[in-house]
């Protein structure tokens, strides 16, 4: 069980959390313009990367917020975590 | 309830503890420290921060989000008042004052039962009293607030209660949990 | 007093004499044996039969890493316990143990047989001999190899015991109360830490239990032991936990501790937990784990009576029991010394002591030899004699060509074995610490640490106990000062004042591999029985890596996890292969360490408090009515309420019935129910759901289908504006919380702009479903005069008002196709409004309904269930509701997704009707469907059953089904294979029942 650092209420056990994938894809703003290709890749294509993952977490079973994690998926070790809409910090990667 | 009926004997640490009213309120800061002060409070709570001044409990439950107990008041009394209070904020104000019940679970030893179910670390020195946190109580949502050093308010969803005091008077049997 | 009982010192309590049975046979031991002292204080040496060749095997070792000494402690049919180590389990009174994996009697044992046919059964024997004839490994081989390679059996009855868990947490954690562990846990405690400290015996002192010598600061080691420990106990900041195994080393420093509470006892107090799992979280570790002595490896290496040397000295020292009287002590390191002195001095004869290594002049001999110790060096074992226990040894020297020189037969009845110590580093491995190969001391220490973790003593590789002692000691102080923050504490070097030798864990200084002496049946894992000629196999064979060599041959993967034979295999391994030890590598040491009750991993959660039961507010009231309940999620619900012995079938003709007739009384309290409150509320439902809500009126509701940005239909569900601002939106029972978190999720991270929040008020409001023609009549008079005409309260119209003064959401919904209402009061109210509702419709011939007739009478019309009509891959077209999309909206979740064509193709799998040709045939769901009949396997299947019932207000059966380009088939004929016969089933509207609506607007 990990623990994790909700940028809003500080360390906590990995229960109280719920895993939300790959941080950073937005939602097309304009969903209509978007090719078919482009909206498929939207939806399923990850990046399933070894090493230092930006992902996000939900504080479910706390604040309730969802945020970001920079993880390495090799050492399950959280480099850094930071609120949703922040860019990843530039150093941790 | 019949079939909750073969549950053990409430021992004397564990007690019902329901406030008149409890209303979820979120908005943006200025709409939460509004509340706050229509409620008597100098200001808003902060992180994982509970105060009670006797009429209202105000309790943190996220950045945006608190909880709001009314020991006496009733919710068709204190909602317009609030709403009044918000005029100009945007926010949501919303009734659970049935959604959930609360306890009090009171006596020495109360915090390793609670850590029989709760995987935060509950030590006076890291969950200090005044403090609450929503978290889990097994596979329960409780939100905990820390009372005394060996008091603890509880709220829990109104179906889960059950569960959630099941559980307690189960692992108390185990542990040397004392009526204060 | 037994026959090897010394009649004086060690540990035990001579006042407390404890019957206990093996085998059925009766012994007496003392209180603070354990079954494997006490067995061998009265010469019992043969505890069971090995896994594999069912050889007589006795006790090894004395502790956790016992590989042979496997039990099966019973106090009771259900309370019976297999595979215990019986160097673990602790005496008590009346204590009643079984051998293991022998037929029929341990010391005759038909299963022995194996053993003549062991030529057969060579490393991955399982691999060759039994791959053909497929069909014979499920009915023939596996059963034969599970009947006779085994260990022992799981009780057959539920476990009656109680188990608890506690999650703990500390600023140090240190694993182990040897003396670095003591010596870390005093001084953590000393600098203020929150201190838990384990240790998997009854006894703390690790190697000092077996030490009466040694003197610590002018105290004997059992006084310092107690001493501090006293200390410890008396500091309310430090938790000491005896009998608990710190078993697996989870990330982020958690450790999975198992406490023993009752198993030692002979009457355990009723009610009390047998285990605890503790789940502790520690700010730094100290592993202080200490180190496992190996065994030799020479051919017969495995009867009873041969031990390592360390364990005969802890049984002599700790237990005051002489193991054997006519002793052969076989080492190749400088321990086993100390060890034939102690044993010498208690009573046995050394009747021969040989030391491996080649050097024959060593002074250590030279002062055997003057206390009489027939000894030499540069010997081997050869051979081993005695079936039930070890009744004498070969000896001889290896020359050059490896030709046995100078051979002799001793006769003896005990033969000590010492292969030196190695750090048990199975936590710090598990860790994901990377393991350093150390050349002087030719084992694996821990090397940088993956945790905020440290190793001290032993289990790093330090010896002696003055080093032991001031590296725990620094270890705490360090972790201390780690955990709290405070002043580097690298000047920390607390002073021990130590004298004479204590046991100190060795190293060996010839070549591991070197002192493995071949031979038949030269064992290296005793448990999975794999010798040297296996190792020798799989090399020849061509496995190269010691993973690979470890799962062909076996070698590690028993429940000790290669505790005394990893490291001999891995050195055999690397000399075979002509490479370093640590270029061959190190297999992974799992956990658990040593094994685990499922019951304690289980721990409450059973029965009762397996999951929440979540019961709505008018729980009692279904209760009352005879109700028969199911589980939908946690949640109980009313199934059917039967009559008069009704058997389902018939309860929900009657109900139904009712229903359409005259009207029905519905719990519909689970279905979930979020608060959409915010200026910009209607602009979140408008991008969350496909329906267009801006011109939805207060005071109306509108049937809302909310889909995933793939396009499939999510939830779906009655939403109400109540307020300009606010939305009263209800989920299905099943999609409460998840549907909460996707709107959160929408919410928060891609529109975090608009003001708008959730609250979940399922559990705040009791919902009672009034359906059918009379609904109206019965519920107007309760209303406090609220006018609920059709007039003021059409069809989805939403009210709020008071029932006989409660507070009431009034919703004119309809999931029944007939007149319907929902009452929305406060959980509170909720029993209190069903009785009163309930009591002024009976004259109405109001009938209490359950979930199964809500399904039929949704299903006469055609009305979904999300999750049984629907599977995750169904557009709302899919199943006829394209309707209830926002055709002018530019965007909502799942929009551009139905644009891709392969969303829009005719042949997509469409919801319909159907109907058997025989009216009382009830479709199975989930049948297949095929257009032609007689076809044989593989069929070309285009569809399937995805409700079913039998309708009595129709009179015949009715069901809907998912058929490709379902809508164009109408009024063809379809085919249900059926292992009975093929069902034709005519395609239509699924709307069987007023399909107009005029009974809904009423």
């Amino acid at each position: 069980m990990l623990l994790i650092h909700c940028p809003h209420c500080g360390t906590r056990p990995e229960l109280e959390f719920s895993y939300g994938g790959e941080a950073h894809i937005a939602r097309p703003a304009d969903p209509s313009q978007v090719s078919d290709d482009d909206w498929a890749s939207y939806l399923y294509l990850r990046s399933n990367t070894k090493g230092v993952h930006a992902e996000r977490w939900r504080h479910v079973r706390g604040c309730g917020r969802f945020f970001n994690a920079l993880r390495d998926t090799t050492t399950d070790r959280i480099l850094v975590t930071y609120k949703a809409g922040e860019k990843p910090p530039g150093e941790a990667r | 309830m019949s079939e909750s009926n073969t549950a053990p004997r409430t021992p004397g640490w564990l007690s019902v503890a329901n406030p008149a009213s409890r209303f979820v309120l979120q908005g943006e800061l200025p709409a939460l420290a509004a509340a706050a002060s229509a409620l008597g409070f100098e200001s808003d709570v902060g992180t994982n921060e509970a105060r009670d001044n006797g009429q209202f409990a105000l309790l943190w439950l996220g950045p945006d989000e608190r909880l709001i107990l009314a020991w006496q008041e009733g919710a068709r009394q204190l909602a317009p008042r609030i709403a009044n209070a918000l005029a100009g904020h945007a926010h949501s104000l919303v009734d659970v004052t049935h959604r959930q019940v609360s306890r009090c679970v009171r006596g020495e030893g109360i915090t390793e039962l609670l850590n029989c179910g709760c995987p935060q670390d509950l030590d006076i020195t890291q969950f200090a009293v005044d403090r609450c946190s929503r978290t889990l109580y097994n596979k329960a949502e409780i939100v905990l607030w820390r009372r005394g050093p060996n008091e603890f308010h509880v709220e829990i969803w109104r179906s889960y209660a059950d569960y959630f005091e099941r559980w307690l008077i189960e692992a108390a049997q185990d542990l040397p949990v004392s009526t204060l | 007093m037994s026959a090897w009982r010394l009649p004086s010192g060690g540990h035990i309590d001579r006042s407390r004499p404890l019957r206990f049975t093996f085998d059925g046979r009766s012994y007496t031991g003392y209180a603070g044996d354990t079954l494997a002292s006490a067995l061998l204080a009265n010469g019992v040496h043969l505890l069971g039969r090995s896994f594999k060749y069912h050889r007589p095997r006795g006790i090894m070792t004395a502790g956790p890493e016992e590989p042979c000494a496997l039990v099966t402690v019973r106090r009771d049919e259900a309370r019976c316990t297999p595979n215990l180590r019986a160097t673990q389990v602790e005496l008590h009174e009346g204590l009643c143990a079984y051998s293991q994996n022998r037929w029929p009697s341990l010391a005759f044992d038909v299963g022995q047989i194996a053993e003549w046919f062991s030529a057969l059964l060579p490393a991955g024997f399982y691999y060759k001999t039994f791959m053909w004839p497929r069909s014979a490994w499920h009915k023939l081989y596996e059963p034969l190899i599970r009947r006779t390679a085994g260990l022992g059996k799981a009780p057959k009855l539920a476990d009656p015991d109680r188990y608890a868990q506690q999650y703990a947490h500390c600023d140090v954690l240190i694993v182990g109360a040897g003396p670095a562990g003591l010596a870390a846990a005093q001084e953590a405690a000393a600098r203020g830490a929150r201190v838990i400290l384990c240790d998997e015996r009854a006894h703390s002192g690790g190697s000092l239990l077996a030490d009466d010598r040694a003197r610590i600061d002018g105290q004997t080691s059992a006084e310092w032991v107690d001493g501090t420990m006293a200390q410890l106990r008396a500091n309310p900041r430090v938790r000491v936990l005896q009998r608990t195994t710190a078993f697996g080393y989870f990330p982020h420093n958690l450790m999975g501790l198992s406490e023993r509470l009752t198993d030692h006892l002979a009457a355990p107090p009723p009610g009390l937990a047998r285990e605890r799992l503790w789940q502790v979280r520690a700010r730094e570790v100290i592993l202080a784990t200490g180190a496992i002595e190996q065994p030799l490896v020479f051919p017969g290496n495995d009867r009873p009576g041969i031990m390592l040397g360390g364990a005969a000295l802890h049984y002599l020292k700790h237990h005051a029991v002489l193991p054997g009287r006519r002793v052969v002590v076989a080492t190749a390191c400088d321990s086993a010394y100390r060890v034939a002195r102690a044993l010498q001095a208690a009573g046995a004869q050394i009747v021969q002591f040989i030391d491996l290594r080649p050097q024959t002049d060593r002074p250590a001999l030279a002062a055997l030899r003057e206390l009489g110790i027939r000894c030499d060096g540069d010997l081997r074992i050869v051979g081993t004699r005695g079936s039930n226990r070890v009744t004498g040894v070969d000896i001889a020297r290896i020359d050059a060509t490896g030709a046995a020189r100078e051979q002799r037969s001793i006769d003896c009845d005990l033969v000590l074995m010492s292969g030196g110590y190695v750090p048990s580093v199975h936590l710090f491995s598990q860790s994901r610490g990377r393991l350093r190969y150390d050349e002087t001391l030719q084992v694996f220490v821990p090397g940088e640490s993956a945790e905020r973790e440290r190793s001290a003593g032993a289990c790093r590789g330090i010896a002696g106990l003055a080093d032991a002692l001031q590296d725990g000691a620094r270890a705490g102080a360090a972790a201390a000062s780690a955990a709290l923050g405070t002043a580097d504490a690298s000047a920390a070097n607390p002073a021990f004042t130590v004298d004479a030798a204590a046991p100190t864990p060795e190293p060996l200084d010839v070549p591991r591999a070197s002192v493995a002496m071949h031979g038949p049946k030269a064992f290296v894992d005793f448990q999975h029985d794999v010798t040297l000629r296996d190792l020798d196999l799989a090399v020849r064979e061509g496995f190269r890596s010691i993973e690979h060599i470890k799962r062909y041959t076996t070698t590690g993967m028993a429940t000790d996890q290669g505790k005394t034979s990893n490291l001999n295999a891995l050195h055999h391994a690397a000399r075979e292969l002509g490479q370093a030890v640590p270029a061959v590598g190190l297999t992974t040491f799992r956990m658990p360490y040593t094994p685990v009750t499922f019951a304690s991993f289980a721990g409450q959660a059973r029965g009762e408090l397996f999951d929440p039961v979540r019961r709505t507010p008018m729980h009692d009231w279904a209760v009352q009515h005879g109700a028969v309940f199911e589980d939908v999620g946690l949640w109980k619900r009313a199934r059917y309420f039967p009559r008069d012995n009704e058997d389902m079938h018939a309860a929900v003709a009657r109900e139904c019935r009712a229903v359409r007739e005259h009207c029905g009384i519905f719990d519909a309290s689970t279905l979930g129910k979020i608060a959409v409150v915010g200026p910009d509320a209607v602009e979140f439902m408008n991008r969350m759901y496909v329906n267009e809500w801006s011109k939805l009126a207060v005071g109306r509701s509108k049937y809302g289908v909310l889909l995933r940005d793939d396009g499939f239909v999510y939830d779906d569900g009655v939403v109400a504006r109540v307020a300009a601002d606010r939305f009263h939106v209800t989920t299905t029972t099943g999609g409460a919380a998840r549907v909460l978190a996707m709107m959160e999720d929408y919410r928060q991270t891609e529109w975090a702009d608009l003001k708008v929040w959730l609250t979940s008020t399922t559990e705040e409001w009791a919902v009672i479903a009034l359906q059918g023609p009379r609904a109206r009549d019965i519920l107007a008079p309760l209303v406090d005069g609220l006018d609920i005409s059709a007039a003021a309260l059409p069809h989805m119209g939403v009210v709020e008002g008071t029932l006989q003064g409660v507070p009431m959401l009034l919703f004119r919904v309809s999931f029944t196709g007939e007149l319907g209402f929902e009452v929305n009061v406060p959980a509170a109210e909720g029993a209190k409004v069903i009785a009163a509702l309930h009591a002024a419709g009976e004259r109405f011939g109001l009938t209490p309904y359950g979930t199964e007739t809500m399904h039929v009478l949704r299903a006469e019309k055609g009305f979904i269930i999300i999750g049984q009509d629907t599977d995750g891959t169904v557009t709302p077209d899919d199943v006829g509701l394209a309707w209830a999309i926002g055709k002018s909206k530019r965007d909502f979740v799942g929009k551009r997704a139905l644009a891709r064509p392969s969303m829009q193709q005719s042949d997509r799998k469409q919801l319909v009707g159907l109907r058997t040709r025989d009216p009382h045939i009830v479709l199975e769901e989930g049948a297949q469907i095929v257009d032609t009949p007689g076809q044989r396997a593989p069929m070309t299947l285009i569809g399937h059953v995805t409700s079913s019932y039998a309708s009595a207000t129709l009179g015949h059966s009715i069901a809907m089904a998912v058929i490709a380009g379902g809508r164009a088939r109408m009024g063809h004929t379809l085919y249900v294979p059926m292992p009975g016969g093929e069902i034709p089933v005519e395609v239509c509207s699924p709307v069987f029942y007023d399909p107009q609506g005029a009974r809904l607007n009423v």
